[in-house]
């Protein structure tokens, strides 16, 4: 049974109709919800308000999208209401990078640059793997909220682009746009805290 | 590792796709049930707010309705309060019953009948007469006043006057001289 056969025992009252269409779509609602929020918890929250709202606004389902785009656009704005009313997530979301040396972040970036750029399994390795992959979610997290929702949406692989536009309201041009700028700005981010200079030695 | 923006890119984009690769905490069956007891919890209360919301109106109705009379009762009460003496005066001048009042009311019973339940339905309807009773003081009980017929008087007689001659009035000539 596809998901327009589901919607429209749902709207008759089935409710385990409309608890099949939970179980398709509740990673991918979660999903979205996560790449809002950035929270766990928070998005759970989210995914099930989003199918509290479907449940009711199922009348209004037209079919001119699949269901799950449908579904998708619902919770991003579920999400994106909570995010604007959570402060304390928004404030988790442009945190200060923190330092980690007392010589200074620059240093600090560039010893994980050079760690990583040489060909050595050493220990040291997986650790500045580690940082460099902490700084570069810094970098998303400090992106402007419409590059970093593209990029997030578009990598976590479970979105089609077209479904990013729906639920971003944008063009799929400006969609990949977004994407390929959040991309550069991170790059000149990382290059601004010491990463450029390892690279070129 | 990488020497290009393509092998950076690709980091950028692990590091994306990690940020939303978790699952669910819950499984599918809990998420399922939380999300179906609370469409469940939304209807009951849904259902809860259509049967009290008629009581709900039925009760204000009822408060304002109290109000209302209560209000109408004190105003009532604050009027008859300034205007007792005056009525208890009126009452008593017209429950006065003379003999010939008595007489009257006897033998036209329906004019005097139609004024007094007139009366005393204002009377009924502007004050309660429990509340009245008890504060007007007792009956005054007024002797009749037995008035005496007055003796025709005798009739004054003028004597006629006499005719007088009319007046002949001579005509004013031409002014003489300048005026002032």
């Amino acid at each position: 049974m596809n998901d327009a056969e589901l919607v429209g025992r749902a709207m008759q009252g089935d409710s385990a109709a409309f608890g099949e269409l939970i179980d398709r779509h509740r990673t991918a609602v979660y999903r979205a919800a996560l790449a809002a929020l950035g929270s766990p918890a928070d998005a759970e929250d989210a995914a099930q308000d989003a199918f509290l709202l479907a449940f009711r606004r199922l009348a209004s389902f037209r079919g001119e999208a699949s269901f799950k785009t449908w579904l998708l656009t619902i919770t991003w704005n579920q999400a994106i209401n909570r995010r604007r009313t959570m402060t304390r997530v928004l404030k988790r979301l442009i945190a200060p990078v923190a330092s980690v040396e007392p010589g200074g972040r620059r240093a600090a970036d560039a010893s994980v640059w050079a760690a990583l750029v040489s060909n050595g399994p050493t220990p040291e390795d997986a650790a500045a793997a580690r940082q460099l992959h902490g700084a570069i979610r810094q970098e998303i997290q400090r992106l402007t909220p419409k590059l970093r929702d593209a990029l997030v949406l578009a990598q976590s692989g479970a979105y089609s682009y077209e479904e990013i536009g729906a639920m971003l309201r944008a063009p799929l041009g400006t969609i990949k746009w977004r994407v390929s700028e959040a991309r550069r700005v991170i790059r000149d981010r990382l290059r601004q805290r010491g990463f450029d200079d390892v690279e070129r030695r | 590792m990488w020497n290009d923006d393509n092998g950076l890119d690709r980091v950028i984009d692990d590091v994306a796709r990690e940020m939303t690769a978790a699952d669910p905490p819950t499984n599918a069956g809990a998420f399922r049930v939380r999300v179906v007891a609370r469409l469940g919890q939304r209807k009951a209360s849904r259902a809860v707010l259509w049967i009290l919301s008629p009581i709900a109106v039925a009760a204000l109705i009822f408060i304002v309705v109290r109000l209302t009379s209560d209000t109408r009762t004190e105003r009532v009460r604050l009027k008859a309060d300034t205007t007792t003496d005056t009525a208890r005066v009126t009452r008593d001048t017209t429950t006065v019953e003379t003999p010939e009042a008595h007489a009257m009311s006897a033998s036209n019973p329906s004019v005097s009948g139609s004024r007094r339940t007139r009366a005393g339905r204002q009377l009924a309807n502007a004050v309660p007469p429990s509340e009245v009773e008890a504060l007007a003081p007792a009956r005054l009980t007024v002797e009749s006043i037995d008035l005496t017929a007055i003796e025709p008087a005798e009739s004054i007689r003028l004597p006629q006057l006499e005719t007088i001659a009319p007046i002949t009035v001579a005509p004013i000539g031409e002014p003489q001289g300048e005026r002032p």
